[in-house]
């Protein structure tokens, strides 16, 4: 199985002297749909700012697909799209414009921009709606219309922080299984953080425990719950964070 | 279309769609030819022939002719005169002696420039008057032949010095005020359009996709150009409309809609017109006095947090600016003394609002200093912009830590 992301011996300090990863290490395979979990602060978005090119680590190398993050950050653009947890869309702009805005900029074949904008509009379900501007959205409509434009670029890794975020139960479920379909479809890898074990749970296939900058537990859910006693990945988290209380 | 294209298709249309922008173009075209409008009615009447009651008590033939003569200058049959004529007793005898002394008592409707027009009317008409009655009764017949040019920097101008200086000024002033408002808007859209992206937290979705910073930071630019563009036309057009009307309505006729094309045709009888070179140095000074704002523009939009702190971190360089385009409007900054000419050069803006003035005139040593000093500005900064506009700075860039932390440095 191919090695879509290599992380050995992350680090990142910022500056004031906050060390907010202290040399973590991990892979992610093709086909794969790898979940980051932890406390807030822990270093989860960190990690994924540096895989997703926008942060320089301190320490350590991260290989997408063998290219290096800090070596070739253009090259790593063209195989990855992130989707951060707070993230928004321009709100001038009308649904249908975002999405051909954000094809444009990785095609210059215009079919390939219709197939992408196809494909949004079913992942996003926001139909006529693409036609109303931005603004006009709700939080969650915004979400929906966002995931649309990272699964369309079809990255081989899509690095997503809290996908379902400001989403309602129906809305995210819907979410999770295109997800689950867009990595079946493709085999593409995910990378992806949640605070919702229900989420990471039925998504991932292995999951990195990150507390204070450091990974203290890895494997596929299944291992884990195993190795720590638990009923549910949400027991073996706060046994892990020493937040469990018998 | 390349990616440059795509970025600068999503900026115009993200900025073109923002109320506020909109109403930047909207409002001068309204507001210009609205004010137009009041000034035309504060003025009007101002052109026609002045009202004026003449009170004779000298009852002389000299006074009665004056009376007689004045009539066809001013209307001296009107309800609501501008102004009181008084021939006191004497007044006949006097002219005979070659003196002409008359009491005015200036009738003002309003504190206005209007009515100040009217004292100028009324002014014309009575010394026409007076010539003619000196004509009539001395038969003095008066000649004078006066021939007025300038002499500057040493070249002999065909011209009166007022109006040199009226089309130097009109000229250079039109250039300023253009440039001006260029250089605020692209400012203020740069650094809007930079932190707007902090503000919808659109920022690393843009920064994470298959272009580089350096597109996506020249997409931004050339946009902010082209709405700059767009909005200071819709203001020069506005004001070119607005002082044509004043002009029409204080007299001038058309005469203000063909300024400029009188100005350049005296300019050039005169060989005042400005070189290739001349004109190639201004090109450049404009060129990079928009690279120096620009990357100004970047950097305030980069340290703001959001659109709201952009705008007004974009306020604290307005009088900045303000400073040098008023010198550069009123007063010869070449004429100033050495350590005053030094402080305002030293100002990166000076050198683009001055060129107006130097472009028309041809000093080609201040255009070369121009252009070199903000060149040098402009290069240093679009270097520093360029570094701060990475997803590194731009994502841990916290201008209130770093306030806190230069505070904890400071003695208690």
């Amino acid at each position: 199985m191919d090695r879509a992301l290599i992380v050995e011996g992350l680090a990142k300090s910022y500056p004031g002297g906050v060390d907010a990863l202290r040399g973590i290490s991990f892979t992610v395979a093709s086909g794969e749909i790898f979940g980051l979990i932890g406390p807030n602060g822990a270093g989860k978005t960190t990690t994924l700012r540096i895989v997703s090119t926008l942060l320089r680590p301190s320490r350590g190398r991260v290989l997408v697909y063998g290219v290096d993050v800090t070596g070739d950050p253009l090259r790593v653009r063209r195989i990855i799209a992130y989707l951060p947890e707070e993230s928004g869309a321009y709100r001038n702009l009308k649904g249908v414009e975002f999405l051909r805005f954000i094809a444009r900029l990785n095609t210059d074949d215009e079919a390939e921009v219709r197939e992408m904008l196809e494909y949004a509009r079913r992942v996003s379900g926001l139909g006529d709606r693409l036609g109303d501007k931005v603004s006009s959205y709700s939080k969650g409509m915004t979400r929906r219309l966002l995931v649309g434009a990272t699964l369309m670029r079809r990255p081989r890794l899509a690095i997503l922080d809290e996908p379902t975020s400001g989403l309602d139960v129906v809305n995210a479920s819907r979410v999770r299984a295109s997800i689950k379909r867009y990595v079946e479809e493709t085999g593409a890898a995910v990378l992806l953080s949640s605070h919702n074990m229900l989420e990471v749970e039925y998504l991932c296939d292995r999951v990195a425990i990150l507390h204070s900058g450091v990974i203290v537990a890895l494997g596929s859910p299944e291992e884990l719950k195993e190795r720590y006693s638990a009923r549910n990945l949400e027991e073996v988290f706060l046994k892990v964070t020493g937040e469990w209380v018998s | 279309m390349g990616k440059l294209g795509v970025i600068v298709w999503k900026e115009v249309m993200d900025l073109l769609r923002d109320p506020k922008f909109v109403v930047g173009i909207i409002l001068p075209i309204l507001i210009f030819p609205a004010m137009s409008a009041i000034f035309a009615e504060g003025f009007r009447g101002a052109g026609a022939k002045p009202c004026m009651v003449l009170v004779d008590r000298d009852g002389s033939r000299a006074s009665r002719l004056y009376a007689e003569i004045l009539g066809r200058y001013a209307d001296t049959s009107c309800e609501k005169p501008d102004a009181r004529v008084v021939l006191e007793p004497g007044f006949g005898e006097q002219v005979g002696e070659g003196v002409f002394n008359i009491t005015v008592y200036y009738v003002l409707s309003s504190a206005s420039i209007a009515a100040t027009e009217k004292v100028t009317l009324v002014r014309g008409a009575l010394t026409e008057a007076a010539k003619e009655l000196f004509q009539e009764l001395v038969g003095l017949r008066q000649r004078i032949v006066l021939k007025s040019y300038t002499v500057y920097r040493g070249r002999v101008l065909p011209l009166p010095p007022t109006v040199f200086y009226g089309i130097v000024f009109g000229l250079s002033n039109t250039l300023i005020w253009a440039v001006f408002m260029v250089a605020i808007m692209v400012f203020q859209l740069v650094a809007v359009s930079i932190a707007s992206e902090k503000e919808y937290k659109t920022l690393e979705i843009l920064l994470t996709q298959p272009v580089s910073n350096t597109t996506v930071l020249a997409g931004k630019l050339v946009a902010s150009i082209l709405i700059a563009v767009i909005e200071g036309a819709a203001v020069l057009a506005g004001m070119a409309f607005y002082m044509g009307s004043v002009m029409a309505s204080t007299g001038g006729g058309g005469r203000s809609l063909n300024m400029t094309g009188d100005m350049l045709a005296t300019l050039q009888k005169a060989g005042l017109m400005p070189t290739p070179l001349s004109v190639a140095l201004y090109v450049g000074l404009i060129i990079s006095s928009l690279i120096f704002v620009l990357s100004i523009g970047v950097v305030v939009g980069a340290l703001a947090s959001d659109t709201k702190s952009a705008g007004s971190l974009s306020g604290v360089f307005v009088p900045v600016m303000l400073i040098p385009a008023f010198a550069a409007m009123f007063i010869d900054i070449e004429a100033l003394p050495l350590a005053q000419r030094v402080a305002l050069l030293l100002i990166p803006f000076t050198p683009i609002f001055a060129a107006g003035r130097y472009l028309v005139t041809n000093n080609i040593a201040f255009l070369v200093y121009g252009l070199v000093y903000t060149l040098a500005w402009g290069a240093g900064l679009m270097m520093l912009a360029a570094r701060i506009y990475t997803s590194e700075s731009l994502l841990t860039f916290r201008p209130g830590e770093m306030l806190e932390r230069l505070r904890r440095l400071l003695p208690h």
